[in-house]
This record gives structure tokens, C-alpha cells and sequence, in this order.
């Protein structure tokens, strides 16, 4: 039960079962201490309330010299009742690639399908995935990054507080948990930034695998969807390229009854 | 100018002190003394080719390529390919490195069952030789471009490492080739690197060891020369201060204007110092030939001075304007090394006309005693032989004008001109034996490239657009000396083929509009069914979904070097193994020719390294002829009002010209080409060797008055000024045969080439003008004052 872009929602058994621990450790350990950074990033990535979603995105990317690429897709989502997330995306703009739908599904191993279909062709292709740490549409995120977030991937350290623009921080170092991981994803370390009131995290630095500073994503906007905040605007930024991607959703509507042939590979070949 | 050397004398500490405190202050400036060993760096921006090679830089992550090659017994061996894989991925990883196209990161575009999927040909290092196998299969089934990336007999791979147009190029290729040759250490590999950058670093080292070279060989050959001709300490000294200080000068006063040394600047000390110590010599001489008859010291060094100011002055003068003339060659490189030893004759002029003067004014009178001049020495008697020789076979002017017309005829036609930065190494320097490897097995590693720039956004998707630029591909690689070619056509011809079931009938650029069938779900009944029905598509709309589908499992900047952000501008590259002029021209012609009347609605155009060779080769060959014909004007308009007569001034010319069609017709004999290093030749003897003629018409005009016989003038000439000429000749000479030090052939061949113009000029000098003195004795010979005071009368 998720989708991507969603950063924290109702408390489920598992993040309550977190919670106890943290009270228990407060006994344990006295107030400070007992905080770690796996319970903060617990309960900052917490389920959403909602069964599917669909919202207008804009995708826009931008590279160091100011050329810009922008794209506009409709955005669907839903997950499994086996809690696998679903994504169909279909372009409205540039004009030449109108029509064009994407559809990834996520596998019970684990791993993810994805399908093209090209209006042109009027045919649907699998895109092979290449691990998650390929880049979602030509853009700086990787599908990892906008995929379903995983707690159990990352071993996280608090390195302390500290203040930015007026709120106070928790920061947290992510390390990858295995070598697979880091393989897959590209990432030596993730630097969080958690809105102690809100458990947001607008700001993060990602470092490579040579822990050199390679990318940082900020939130810019949320929207607050049954009480739960969704990140609305994000931009991702490569240092080292100088490219940026921007995305914005907009007009978010939730439970809206998709069906779950909606998600399926004929339906994507309708088209339109 | 009298009033000068007695102001001089009258304070010979403070001009000593003025000339210290200079040399103090552009000596330190010498530390911020730039190298710029990049040849195309100083084209102007007037040039279309290079304006349009900055913009593609700007629209384009990387425009300079390092090529290496990859050598190894059985090279597609698992150990092999593991090295590789790990060689590509730590160039891949230098901060400077934009990309890395090799063998083992290939991306691979495949057909699969139900799609396509882009993907690296390795994933990780192989483990099996069955691995290698498969990779090796999938490589040459890529219908990639691989000309550069594999060798025509699959027995070398080749990695070529682009770099990011931020990237100080010469500081990364410093270590850059330590990196490869640790790696080399590390793996059973051969690494050899060519390409533009290492060509430059070499040319930088190079430049860096001619320097020295011709520095301290200068020094120790005046030292010899001095010791040889003077014998004294003052003698040494004082020359050997003037050059030093000369150089100091110049060099700093090149720090102080942010010039940088270059590979044509880099012959510009020795310049100097040759030509310095050619008139301090002179006035030593004349120094020592008056202490005979002055007692006191000033007045001998003001005796001296009222003898030589004027020919210091003159012969300065026509030197600098031979040397300006080269800063209106239109090629900045030629024209900083014309303006700057322009600059350094004049503070050799300022060093010799005050600092020389001082000194020796403060020296008591030298005990210095001619024992020749008691005797008639065997040089004077020389000279007065051959020109008693000249007057009696005076009819020698014809054969011999007519065996140099003949000459000149049979060795200017054959001249070539060409400009390689490569073919300047020795054949069995490094550089050149890489350079020769990688084009003899590769592609090639110069490169032409087509700019197409378009009207506006996503016109590159066109398919007429792409076709054009296959069918220029198709065409370019009929040349036998285009290896390869490389544009984004190649992927959507690819991604098309793929696309249809990897039939090799569709790995063409999608048509404009095209039939297709496919199917369909409908519902029919209540029951959805497949149907197959047909369409007609866009290819426009096929390729922009292609590239989107590409787009989709790629990096934002896969295709950043072949194609900008928003469709409008594309790149053509193609490779050469070759940077021979003749072939560039070939080349160049053909694209041009097809660029016409092809890619409609954009603005299409060549450029590149081979295009940019081609442009200095162009501006050699044009600046050649501005500069020549400039220098003579300037030369013969200087001579002309310092003889107030243009006949006078035209003889002036004649010698140049003597060993100019000399030199020209060596050259074409020889097969040494118009070049950037030979081209400066001519300004050089123009400078220099007027001096010459200058001296010989000034002591020949006095003679005459005095003899009365164009006749008996000619010995009394070649008595007088005669041997000073040809010494003067021999020291410059001298000076300049250093040059033939050089590391680079063109700078050899043009050491050894001025050497001889500085003797066939001075020969010109000492034979031509006597005979054609006594064959027309021109009337402009002939004191004018007398001739005119008895007109008047």
C-alpha cells in the first residue's frame, strides 16, 4: 500500500511498534540517546492513507548552460493488495511524443517491469530494467529514488541537530545496508535532513560510491492530501553535471476508483 | 644622434643604473612568462571554422579527445578484457574525464522478444572466458561506429576519453600520462596515447628543451665567437650583457603584456641574441680599431659612436620592419614572434646605443694592438681578390641569372605547402610512433566535424535531417583515409532495426511516412480480442519516439555529444587517419560539396582539428605572401628615402630577393614544405639580410666618389666593408645554425634553411650588386650634392 512521492502518513503496527521501542529505550537510555536514526527515519516514511492517485506531473529537466526539456504526463498510481506499487504515466506533451505511455510494475522478487508503448508504433516494448539505479526518464532521479522507499536497505546515524532557514534538523547519515545495494543504486551515503516537528526532509545530499558529493534533492512544496504531507515540487540537482530535474504535481486526486486492469499491459496499448 | 652618445657619456652611471633598474623589473616579470604550446588556440576569430569550433563547444560537453591504444598478445583475452574494463572505469572516474567511449562500456541497443533494451555491454569485469566471448560477439554486432574502439585486425581495442570543456587540458595530460603508464605497469597491456592534448604536451616539453637549448648553445657560441674575435674581457663581457639583457627585456616585456611563449615564439631568444651580437661586435671593433688613435676614453667611445650610431640606427631600423611585417601575417603566432623581435632589436638598439658607450667609457683606454693591421691581413686581400674577380668577369651576371631562374623555376613549382603538428616530430619520437599506430589500425584520430544547427527545436528528428547526415557518413567513408564517422543517425538506425525484429532491412532512417501493422485490442461481444490492423506513421513522430524510448532507460546526457537538449543542433564527427594537407583539402571539398544542397533549414558547416589544421595551413600560405611582399615594400620605402633614390632602394632589395628564390628553390628540391616555421624564413632574411646590402651600397656610393670608377670601386669596396659583411654574415649565421638544435623537424629545417639565407644574402650582396654595378653603372650611385651643385652652377 504506497506510492512513490509520499513522505509520511498514519502510523501503522509497524511504526508503532517503533514507537514503543523508542518509549522503552527512553527508560533505557535517558532522552537524546534513545532517538536513532533508523526510528527517525521510521517514522518520517510512513505509509499513505490512500488506495490510488492520479495528478497532472510536470517533468523538467535543465542543464548547466540553462537548455531545458519539459514534459507533462498524466500520473497514475496504485498499489497490489499484495503492496506492490504500480505507476502508468501518459505524455501529454512535447506534441511528438503524445500518447506515449509508461507503465512500471513492481515484481513480488523485488525487482520491476517496465513497458513503453510508442503511439507510433502502436506498439508496447519492455524497457529491460537495468537495476534501480537507472535513470527515470532521462532524468536525474533514479528509480530508486522515486520508487516504494526501503528502511531495511540503509543503516542510518544520527550525526546530531542543526538549524537551516529557521527549523531545527535531525541529520542523519544513510549508509547502504550491503554491497548490493550500493551497487544497485550507485549511492555510498545519503545525508538527511529531518524536520523534527514534521518529519519532513526537504534537504538531502547524496554521495557516490567514492563518498563524493554527487547529487542533492530538495523538496520545495507539499501538498496535504488526507493529512498526510506529499512532496509536490522536487528538484534534483547533479553537482557535477550541473543538470537539474524538476518535477511538480498538480491537481492530485485520490481514490478515484482506478481499476487494476488499468495497470496492465493491454490497457497501456489503448493508448490515447 | 651625436648629441645623444654625449649626453650618454656625460652620465654614463645613470644610464648603467637606467638600464639595471629595467632589467631588474622586467626580469621579474619573467616569472609570470606564459607557455602556450596550442597552435590553434591563437587563430583569430575572425576565421569562420574557429568561431564555429567555440560555439560547438559551448553547445557540446566535449570537444578535445584523448585516443588510447590498447596492444596485447591475443587482446580479446579474458585477463585482457578484465584490465581494460578496470582501465576504462578509472579514466571514466578522473573529475576531468566528461566520458569514456571503450570497448567494454559500449552501450548496447538490443532487441528483445517483446522491446528493446539499452544497456552496458558489461555490467561488471567478465569472469569467463565465455563472457569474453559473448562480449566480443556483441561488440561486433553493435552496428556501432567502432572505427576508434576497435582495429581494423581486431588485434587492438582503443578507448577514447573525452573531456570536459572546463578541463585545463594540459595540466590533466601531465598526469594523465603517469596514470596510463602506472597502469601499464599494473596489467600485461601496451598503452600508447595520441590525440590533440598529448600532441600539445609534447610540443610544450619540447618547446620547453629548444629553449634551453638554443639559450645555452647561443651563449656558449657567442662566448666562442667573442673569445675568438676580441680576446679580451671587455670584449666578452659587454656583447654578452647586451644579449642577455636584450632577452631579459623582451621575455619580460612579453610577461608584462600577457603574450605567451609559443611553437613559433619559442626561435625568438636565439633571434635576438644572434642579431645583438651582431652590432655590439660591431661597435667593439670599431672600438678597438680607434684606440689606436684616441688617448683619452670618452673621446674614443664618441669617435666610435659618431661611426656607428647611423648603421646601428639604420640597420635596426629595416630589421624591425622586416620582423613587423610578419604582424600583419594574419596568423597570430607568426605575427607575436615579427612584433616582439621587432621589439627586441629595438631595446638591443636602445642596450647597444647607451648601455655599450657607458661601459666603455668608464673603461681606461684598452692596451689593445692590431699586430694584423700592420700587414695587409689575407681577409682584405680576399675580399679585393674577388672583387677584382667580379669586375673582370663582369658577363658572369647572365649565366648566373640565368642558372638561378633556371633553378628557381624547377624548385618553386615543386613547393608544397602543409602544416602538420604531428609530422614536426621526429618519426622516432613517441608521439609520432603512437600517432602512427592508432591511425595505422584505427580510424584515425583527426577529426572534421559537422555542425548542423538548426532553424529550430527537435528539427534533428527530422528523417530527411538524419538521412542526410547518413548519406554524408556513407559518402565520407569512401575516402581512403576516412576510417570512420559517427551521429546520432547511427542510433536511430539502430533503435529502428531493433525495433522491427532486428531486420536488417530497417537499419535505415525511418521514412517519411511508413505503412505498419499491428495489433490491437477490441472489444467484440463483450470479449476483448487482438485484431491486426494497419496504419501509416511518421517517421518524425517513430524517431522522436524512439529517441524517447531511449531516453527512458538512459542518462540525461547519453547522446549530449552527438545531439543538443532540445533537438536543434547535431554533430557529425568524422576520423581521419591522416593530417596530411592534400587529403584534408579532399576531404574537406567533398563535405562541402554534399553540405549544399543538402540539410535544408539549418545552417550546416565544417569544422574541427582537421578543418582548423586546414585554416593555419591557409592562413600560412596567405600570410606568406602579404608578409614577403610587405617587408620587401618596407624595405625597399626605408632604403629608398635613407638613399633618397627608389633605384638605390631597389638595389637594396635584390640580394633578398636572390636568397629568397634561393631558399624557395631549396625547399621545393628538397621537399620541405611551406610551414608555419618555414613561412617566418623569409621575413627573417628579409630583416636581417638587407643590413647587407645596406652597408655594401653606403661604402660603394663613397668609394665611387672617391675612386671615380664604377670599375676600381668595387675591390676598394669589398676591402672596406666587404669583410665585415661576410663576418658579420658568419656570426649571424652562426647564431642562427643553433636553431638546428631543435626537437621539431620544421624548426630544424628552418634553422638550417635561415643559416644559408643569412650567407646567400650576404653572397648576394657581395656578387650581384658589383656586377650589376659595373655592367649599367647606374647614375644614382653617383654623389648627388656635386651632380646637383653643378647643375646649378
Amino acid at each position: 500500500m504506497s506510492t512513490p512521492f509520499k513522505t509520511k502518513t498514519r502510523h501503522t503496527g509497524r511504526a508503532v511498534a517503533a514507537q514503543v521501542l523508542v518509549l522503552v529505550s527512553l527508560f533505557t537510555f535517558g532522552y537524546g540517546q534513545e532517538l536513532t536514526g533508523r526510528a527517525i527515519m521510521e517514522q518520517a516514511l510512513q505509509q499513505s492513507s490512500w488506495d490510488d492517485m492520479q495528478a497532472d506531473m510536470q517533468l523538467i529537466l535543465r542543464t548547466a548552460r540553462g537548455e531545458k526539456r519539459f514534459r507533462e504526463v498524466a500520473f497514475y498510481s496504485k498499489d497490489t493488495e499484495e503492496d506492490l506499487s504500480q505507476m502508468l504515466m501518459r505524455f501529454l506533451s512535447p506534441a511528438d511524443v503524445k500518447g506515449t505511455g509508461f507503465l512500471t510494475l513492481e515484481t513480488a522478487d523485488d525487482d520491476e517491469e517496465r513497458y513503453l508503448y510508442l503511439p507510433a508504433l502502436r506498439r508496447v516494448k519492455k524497457i529491460a530494467a537495468s537495476g534501480s539505479g537507472g535513470n527515470f526518464m532521462s532524468s536525474d532521479y533514479t528509480y530508486y529514488d522515486i520508487g516504494e522507499p526501503k528502511l531495511d536497505d540503509w543503516t542510518y546515524e544520527l550525526l546530531g541537530e542543526e538549524a537551516r532557514g529557521g527549523r531545527v534538523y535531525y541529520k542523519l547519515e544513510c549508509k547502504p545496508a550491503n554491497r548490493e545495494i550500493q551497487d544497485d543504486t550507485g549511492y555510498g551515503m545519503i545525508v538527511r535532513w529531518v524536520d523534527q516537528e514534521n518529519y519532513r526532509i526537504p534537504y538531502s545530499e547524496i554521495y557516490d560510491r567514492a563518498l563524493k558529493r554527487w547529487k542533492t534533492l530538495d523538496i520545495l512544496a507539499y501538498a496535504r492530501i488526507r493529512d498526510t504531507d506529499f512532496a509536490s515540487v522536487m528538484i534534483m540537482r547533479d553537482l557535477e553535471s550541473g543538470h537539474s530535474s524538476e518535477i511538480r504535481f498538480d491537481n492530485i486526486r485520490v481514490d478515484q476508483g482506478l481499476p487494476d486492469d488499468f495497470f496492465t499491459v493491454r490497457y497501456l496499448q489503448r493508448g490515447r | 644622434m651625436m648629441i645623444f652618445t654625449q649626453h650618454v657619456l656625460r652620465r654614463p652611471w645613470a644610464y648603467i643604473g637606467a638600464v639595471i633598474v629595467i632589467t631588474l623589473a622586467l626580469g621579474y616579470q619573467l616569472k609570470n612568462l606564459e607557455m602556450d604550446p596550442d597552435i590553434t588556440g591563437s587563430l583569430p576569430e575572425r576565421i569562420p571554422a574557429k568561431r564555429l569550433y567555440d560555439k560547438m563547444g559551448d553547445i557540446f560537453p566535449t570537444k578535445d579527445m584523448i585516443f588510447v591504444g590498447i596492444t596485447g598478445e591475443n587482446i580479446f583475452s579474458l585477463g585482457h578484457i578484465k584490465d581494460v574494463w578496470e582501465l576504462t572505469n578509472r579514466i571514466k572516474n578522473l573529475p576531468e574525464v566528461y566520458d569514456v567511449l571503450s570497448p567494454t562500456n559500449v552501450k548496447l541497443i538490443r532487441g528483445t522478444e517483446d522491446g528493446m533494451e539499452v544497456e552496458d555491454i558489461l555490467l561488471h569485469p567478465p569472469y569467463t572466458p565465455e563472457e569474453v566471448k559473448l562480449f566480443r560477439q556483441d561488440l561486433f554486432d553493435s552496428d556501432l561506429a567502432l572505427g576508434n574502439l576497435v582495429s581494423n585486425d581486431s588485434r587492438m581495442l582503443g578507448i577514447m576519453v573525452l573531456l570536459k570543456n572546463s578541463t585545463e587540458v594540459d595540466e590533466f595530460v601531465r598526469d594523465f600520462i603517469p596514470f596510463i603508464e602506472e597502469m601499464e605497469g599494473r596489467t600485461d597491456l601496451q598503452l600508447v596515447l595520441a590525440g590533440k592534448p598529448i600532441a600539445t604536451h609534447y610540443i610544450s616539453l619540447g618547446m620547453q628543451r629548444d629553449m634551453s637549448t638554443f639559450f645555452m648553445g647561443g651563449l656558449v657560441l657567442i662566448f666562442v665567437l667573442l673569445l675568438v674575435i676580441f680576446r679580451t674581457l671587455r670584449g666578452i663581457l659587454i656583447p654578452l650583457a647586451v644579449v642577455l639583457l636584450s632577452v631579459i627585456w623582451t621575455l619580460g616585456m612579453m610577461a608584462l603584456t600577457g603574450t605567451p611563449m609559443s611553437h613559433a615564439t619559442e626561435v625568438l631568444p636565439i633571434l635576438i641574441m644572434s642579431i645583438a651580437v651582431a652590432d655590439s661586435i660591431h661597435i667593439i671593433s670599431h672600438y678597438y680599431h680607434n684606440s689606436r688613435r684616441e688617448q683619452e676614453r670618452k673621446s674614443l667611445v664618441r669617435r666610435t659612436m659618431e661611426h656607428m650610431n647611423s648603421p646601428v640606427i639604420m640597420t635596426s631600423l629595416t630589421t624591425m620592419a622586416g620582423f613587423l611585417a610578419l604582424g600583419v601575417s594574419g596568423f597570430s603566432e607568426s605575427a607575436r614572434l615579427g612584433i616582439f623581435t621587432a621589439v627586441g632589436v629595438l631595446f638591443a638598439m636602445l642596450i647597444s646605443l647607451t648601455f655599450v658607450p657607458a661601459m666603455l667609457s668608464l673603461l681606461r683606454i684598452p692596451r689593445y694592438l692590431e699586430k694584423r693591421q700592420a700587414e695587409q691581413p689575407w681577409d682584405s686581400r680576399t675580399a679585393m681578390g674577388w672583387g677584382n674577380l667580379l669586375v673582370k668577369y663582369r658577363k658572369g651576371l647572365y649565366p648566373l641569372a640565368g642558372v638561378v631562374a633556371l633553378l628557381a623555376a624547377m624548385g618553386i613549382s615543386k613547393l608544397d605547402h602543409s602544416y602538420s603538428a604531428i609530422e614536426n616530430f621526429p618519426s622516432d619520437h613517441p608521439v609520432r610512433m603512437a600517432y602512427d599506430l592508432m591511425n595505422q589500425h584505427f580510424a584515425g584520430t583527426t577529426d572534421f566535424q559537422v555542425m548542423i544547427e538548426g532553424e529550430s527545436p527537435d528539427l534533428i528528428k527530422e528523417p530527411r535531417i538524419l538521412r542526410d547526415m547518413d548519406e554524408l557518413k556513407r559518402q565520407a567513408v569512401e575516402h581512403p583515409h576516412v576510417g570512420d564517422a559517427m551521429s546520432l543517425a547511427d542510433w536511430v538506425k539502430r533503435m529502428h532495426k531493433v525495433l522491427n525484429g532486428d531486420r536488417d532491412e530497417f537499419y535505415a532512417i525511418p521514412p517519411e511516412r511508413s505503412p505498419i501493422t499491428f495489433m490491437d485490442w477490441e472489444e467484440r461481444g463483450g470479449q476483448w480480442v487482438e485484431v491486426e490492423k494497419t496504419d501509416t506513421v511518421s517517421g518524425r513522430e517513430l524517431i522522436a519516439q524512439y529517441l524517447a524510448l531511449y531516453e527512458m532507460s538512459g542518462k540525461p546526457e547519453d547522446l549530449a555529444n552527438m545531439v543538443d537538449y532540445d533537438y536543434r543542433n547535431a554533430k557529425l564527427s568524422i576520423f581521419l587517419n591522416t593530417d596530411n594537407m592534400t587529403n584534408l583539402r579532399e576531404v574537406d571539398a567533398e563535405l562541402n560539396e554534399f553540405i549544399a544542397d543538402h540539410f535544408e533549414g539549418t545552417s550546416t558547416a565544417v569544422t574541427g582539428m582537421a578543418k582548423l589544421t586546414m585554416v593555419i595551413d591557409g592562413l600560412i600560405v596567405s600570410g606568406q605572401i602579404i608578409s614577403v611582399s610587405l617587408s620587401l615594400f618596407l624595405v625597399w620605402l626605408i632604403t629608398s628615402l635613407m638613399f633618397k633614390s627608389p633605384l638605390l632602394g631597389f638595389f637594396n632589395t635584390l640580394p633578398l630577393f636572390f636568397a629568397l628564390l634561393l631558399n624557395f628553390t631549396i625547399m621545393g628540391l628538397t621537399g620541405i614544405h611551406v610551414n608555419l616555421e618555414t613561412m617566418m624564413i623569409s621575413s627573417i632574411t628579409i630583416g636581417v639580410g638587407v643590413d647587407y646590402a645596406i652597408h655594401f651600397i653606403y661604402t660603394y656610393r663613397r668609394r665611387l666618389a672617391k675612386e671615380g670608377s664604377y670599375d676600381a670601386a668595387v675591390p676598394s669596396t669589398m676591402e672596406d666593408s666587404g669583410v665585415a659583411i661576410a663576418y658579420n654574415s658568419f656570426i649571424v649565421a652562426a647564431g642562427f645554425s643553433i636553431i638546428a638544435l631543435s626537437q621539431f623537424v620544421a624548426i630544424m629545417q628552418m634553422g638550417v634553411l635561415i643559416t644559408l639565407t643569412m650567407l646567400t644574402s650576404a653572397f648576394g650582396a657581395l656578387t650581384i650588386l658589383p656586377l650589376l654595378f659595373v655592367n649599367f653603372q647606374p647614375q644614382a650611385l653617383l654623389p648627388k650634392n656635386s651632380a646637383a651643385a653643378k647643375e646649378q652652377a
